[in-house]
């Protein structure tokens, strides 16, 4: 809706509540510096929106071989989860010291092996995400808005953590191996 | 500038460089709680009496990447510790530490951060 300045001073808290109930409201000023009022969760929204455009399918090229991620370091998000894991884990392996900015250590090549490994045979694919502790996160959440973390490392046992939608959390362990994270995946789904 | 930290006060993480930052956005739209992950100490800077703007403006001379924000009272509600520890290049650094003897947030931390933070 377009409201006129003298009538949004006039009835401020009426329009903040509309624009908080959704409603777009459009303040026309001169020389178009218009303004427009929104919700902060519509605002969060947008961010969001912007951050994916900005961040989320595209890793860019790094400008110098210098730098952490090194130039070869890209790659374009498909709607192909598996491949794109598998895209992120060559990312993951091009590391060097400091990647994240804080002195980590490169991932071991053993430890990206082996997640490519489990993730060639997994039914359902996580989203996954490196870690400065040397270890890579397999992240799900399902339609309960529980969630549920599986992070892999160098040893026989993965660690497996779930926030339940009412807050619970529990960690368990599990052995780091394809046949039983499936499991673990399919229970969370039940 | 001293080492307290009243529990208003915000506290800026840079999550970079930019290839890095990419790889921590999960498709809604969110942060994975492993960007909060380092067992070195999570680096932050302190905004102390600057704006966000002020500091996104100092961090970004710096470092390439995306800043989040998190309170000072968020870290406390989960136990964890915020420590001033300036240098000589950053009077205003200081880390989020999972206690006062362990320096990696624990899972549970993590989680509850990453749940809380604005990116800016």
């Amino acid at each position: 809706m377009i409201v006129k300045q003298a009538e949004l001073r006039s009835n401020l808290k009426k329009y903040f509540d509309l624009a908080y109930d959704g409603d777009t409201v459009i303040v026309p000023r001169r020389e178009n510096k218009n303004v427009i009022i929104i919700s902060e969760r519509e605002y969060n929204d947008l961010k969001r929106e912007s951050r994916m455009m900005a961040y989320g399918s595209r890793l860019t090229s790094a400008s110098s071989t210098e730098d952490p991620v090194p130039s070869n370091a890209s790659y374009t998000a498909t709607t192909d989860l598996r491949t794109d894991n598998m895209h992120r884990l060559d990312v993951f392996a091009s590391f060097k010291q400091g990647w994240n900015g804080n002195s980590a250590a490169p991932l071991d090549r053993k430890v990206i092996e082996k997640v490519r490994e489990i993730l060639i045979h997994q039914e359902i694919q996580p989203e996954i995400f490196p870690s400065a502790t040397g270890t890579i996160e397999f992240e799900y959440s399902n339609s309960r808005r529980d969630f549920m973390g599986i992070e892999i490392g160098a040893g026989t046992k993965a660690e497996v953590f779930i926030v339940f939608y009412n807050g619970h959390e529990i960690t368990e362990n599990i052995d780091a191996d394809s046949t039983s994270i499936n499991e673990r995946v399919k229970r969370f789904y039940e | 500038m001293n080492d307290h930290f009243e529990k208003n006060e915000k506290l800026y993480r840079a999550i970079c460089p930019p290839e890095v930052a990419a790889l921590y956005w999960k498709r809604d739209g969110s942060l994975s709680y492993r960007a909060f992950a380092d067992p070195k100490g999570l680096s932050v800077d302190r905004g102390y009496d600057r704006s966000d703007a002020e500091v996104v403006d100092s961090m970004k001379k710096r470092l390439k990447g995306m800043i989040a924000r998190v309170y000072v009272r968020t870290c406390l509600e989960v136990g964890a510790t915020v420590k001033y520890l300036p240098s000589a290049k950053n009077p205003y650094h200081s880390e989020i530490h999972g206690s006062e003897n362990e320096k990696l947030l624990s899972k549970h931390q993590c989680f509850y951060l990453a749940g809380k933070t604005t990116v800016l």
